[in-house]
C-alpha cells in the first residue's frame, strides 16, 4: 500500500471518530494489522492508565466466538456477526460486539449486555457514559424495580400465609381453654389412627359440673373449665392430643405410651390433680372427674370410630361406678377402678 | 386505585404520624380493615374517603396533606428505593423534569396494570416549564408537586414551584429552574452501591 493510500484510509477513520463517540462511546477502531487507532470515551474507562492508541488489539482482547478471529482480516470478514469477547485480565466481564469492515481496518462496537450491572460497579459508571439510545439504563431500572416489586409480593405473601394459619388456629381451637376443639380433633384423631400407631383414647367427663355451673355461676365454671385444661396439657406429652369436644368433656389422644399401664399412670395422675382444690374467686373448690380409656392394642385394627365407642363405654362405666373412678376397656369386659 | 398507592398513603401516616394515628384514620373511614394490601384493586371513592379523612386526622387542608405524600414518596428513608428508581430519570433536575414524559411507562414496565396519570411537560422559555398533571383523583397536581420539590431536593437543585387549576380536573405546576447545581445534592449510582438506598 503506498502512502498516499495509508493517508487517505487515516482521515478517514478521523473523520468518523468524533461522531462515532457520541453514537457508540464502547466503540473502537483497528487498522490493518490490528492496531488500536482509536478508542471511545466509554471503553477508554475500563482501563484508564493504559495507552490504547498503537496497543494491539489480540493483545488487549480474547474473541471467544467465533473462535477462529485472530486478525484485522478476520475481524473485517466477520463484519455484522455477534462476537463474545473479553479483555485479558478481566474474565468477569464478558462483553458482546460487532465488527464492521471500514475504509482499511475495522471499526467494532462492543456493549457489556447482562453484565452492565456488574460492569457499573467495577468502572463506576454513570449513565452519561451510556449513548442515549442504549437500553441498559432502562435494564438497571427494570432490574430494580422488578426486584422491588417481588420484595412487595413475597411480603403480602408471607402476610396472606400469616393470616391464613391465623385464621386455621383459630377455626380449630376452642376460645375458652386453648385446646383443640371438636372439629380439630375429629381431623387429628383420623389422621392418627391413619397412621396405625398405638394410641390410648382417653375421654374424660368432670363430675357434677352442670351442678358447680349452677350454683357458682358461669365464670367459675369457666375456670374450672380452664384448670381443667392446664391440668391435661401438663400430665401428657407434647406430641399428644389434647382437646375440649364440648360442655365439660374432654378428649386426649395418647400417641405411642409404652403400655396400658403407661397410660394409666397418667390417667390417675389427671384425675389425682382434679382432686386437689383450686382456689376460684375467693373459694375453695375441689372437682373430680370420670375416665374412659381404650387401648388400641387390645383390639385387631380398630377405627378411630370403634376406639371412641369403647371409651366411650368405658366412660359410662367410670361414671356408673361413682366420683373420681377411670375404667379401661377390653374385649368383652371393663375393668373400673376408683383413683387413690 | 391500586393497592399500592393506598398503601403509599398509609405508610406515609404511618411512617410519618405512628401506627396510632394510622388505626385513628381507619376508624374514621369505617375501613373494616386495618392494613391495604398492595397487590388488590381500591375503589377510587375508598381512595378519596380515605384522604378526605387524612385531612382532618393530620388538621391539615387535604392540598397540604397531598403535597406531604408526595414528598414523603421520595424522601422518607422506607421509600429509598422508590427514589433511587426516578433518580434513573436523568444526571439533573433538568433531564428529570424532561424523562416525567416517560414516568407512566416506566411505571407500566416495573409494574404493568399500575396507572400512572398523564404528566406533560411543556416549555415555556429558558428556564421555565409547565408541567400538567390530568388524573381522575383530584388533587394529584399537589402530590407530583411534593414529589418535585422533594427530587429538587435529592438533585441539589434550587427550583421555584407553584401550582394552579388547570383545565377541568387537571392542575398545573408552574416550574421555574433557579439553580440546577445550587447544592450537593445526595449521591446517586447505577448499579445499587449506596447504603440504605
Amino acid at each position: 500500500m503506498t502512502s498516499h493510500v495509508r493517508r487517505r484510509a487515516r482521515e478517514g477513520f478521523a473523520g468518523v471518530e468524533p461522531a462515532l463517540d457520541l453514537i457508540c462511546p464502547l466503540h473502537l477502531t483497528v487498522g490493518p494489522r490490528g492496531i488500536i487507532r482509536h478508542v471511545g470515551p466509554t471503553l477508554r474507562r475500563l482501563h484508564p492508565d493504559l495507552i490504547w492508541e498503537g496497543s494491539a488489539f489480540f493483545d488487549l482482547f480474547e474473541i471467544c466466538r467465533p473462535n477462529d478471529i485472530s486478525s484485522t482480516n478476520d475481524l473485517r470478514a466477520a463484519s455484522g456477526k455477534r462476537l463474545h469477547l473479553r479483555m485479558r485480565g478481566m474474565p468477569e466481564i464478558g462483553l458482546k460486539g460487532v465488527a464492521a469492515a471500514y475504509s482499511d481496518g475495522a471499526i467494532i462496537d462492543l456493549s457489556f449486555g447482562i453484565e452492565a450491572v456488574n460492569a457499573i460497579t467495577t468502572f463506576d459508571l454513570t449513565s452519561r457514559d451510556f449513548s442515549p439510545t442504549d437500553l441498559t439504563i432502562e435494564m438497571l431500572y427494570l432490574l430494580e424495580a422488578k426486584t422491588l416489586v417481588m420484595d412487595e409480593l413475597r411480603t403480602a405473601n408471607l402476610r396472606l400465609r400469616d393470616d391464613k394459619l391465623a385464621a386455621e388456629q383459630k377455626a380449630s381451637t376452642d376460645a375458652l381453654t386453648g385446646l383443640w376443639n371438636r372439629r380439630a380433633l375429629n381431623t387429628l384423631m383420623h389422621d392418627s389412627v391413619a397412621a396405625a400407631n398405638d394410641v390410648a383414647l382417653i375421654y374424660l367427663d368432670l363430675d357434677h359440673f352442670k351442678e358447680i355451673n349452677d350454683h357458682y355461676g358461669h365464670d367459675t365454671g369457666d375456670r374450672i373449665l380452664q384448670h381443667t385444661a392446664e391440668v391435661l396439657v401438663a400430665e401428657t406429652r407434647r406430641a399428644d392430643i389434647v382437646a375440649r369436644f364440648g360442655g365439660d368433656e374432654f378428649v386426649v389422644l395418647m400417641h405411642q405410651p409404652k403400655s396400658a399401664a403407661d397410660a394409666i399412670k397418667v390417667v390417675e395422675r389427671i384425675l389425682g390433680r382434679l382432686n386437689c382444690p383450686i382456689c376460684v374467686s375467693g373459694k375453695k373448690l375441689a372437682v373430680s372427674g370420670s375416665i374412659g380409656v381404650a387401648w388400641s392394642p387390645n383390639y385387631d385394627k380398630p377405627t378411630i370410630e370403634h376406639l371412641r365407642t369403647y371409651a366411650d363405654r368405658a366412660l359410662y362405666a367410670a361414671k356408673d361406678a361413682g366420683r373420681g373412678t377411670y375404667a379401661l376397656h377390653q374385649p368383652g369386659e371393663i375393668i373400673t377402678k376408683p383413683c387413690d | 386505585m391500586h393497592g399500592l398507592v393506598n398503601r403509599a398513603i398509609q405508610g406515609f401516616v404511618e411512617d410519618t404520624y405512628g401506627r396510632e394515628r394510622w388505626l385513628e384514620v381507619t376508624r374514621r373511614v369505617a375501613l373494616g380493615f386495618t392494613d391495604f394490601d398492595t397487590m388488590i384493586d381500591y375503589s377510587t371513592e375508598q381512595t378519596e374517603t380515605l384522604l378526605d379523612a387524612i385531612s382532618i386526622a393530620l388538621d391539615k387542608p387535604k392540598e397540604a396533606a397531598l403535597e406531604d405524600i408526595g414528598t414523603y414518596l421520595v424522601t422518607h428513608p422506607n421509600l429509598g428505593p422508590l427514589r433511587r428508581l426516578l433518580r434513573f430519570g436523568g444526571e439533573t433536575f433538568l433531564d428529570f423534569l424532561l424523562s416525567l414524559d416517560d414516568l407512566p411507562g416506566r411505571a407500566r414496565m416495573a409494574v404493568p396494570d399500575l396507572d400512572v396519570p398523564d404528566l406533560q411537560l411543556k416549555a415555556l422559555g429558558p428556564r421555565r416549564y409547565s408541567l400538567v398533571c390530568d388524573s381522575p383523583l383530584k388533587g394529584y397536581g399537589y402530590v407530583v408537586l411534593g414529589l418535585l420539590r422533594g427530587m429538587a431536593d435529592d438533585y441539589g437543585a434550587l427550583v421555584l414551584m407553584d401550582i394552579r387549576s388547570g383545565q377541568g380536573k387537571s392542575e398545573v405546576i408552574d416550574i421555574v429552574l433557579v439553580d440546577l447545581e445550587f447544592s450537593e445534592g445526595r449521591s446517586f449510582d447505577l448499579a445499587r452501591t449506596e447504603k440504605g438506598a
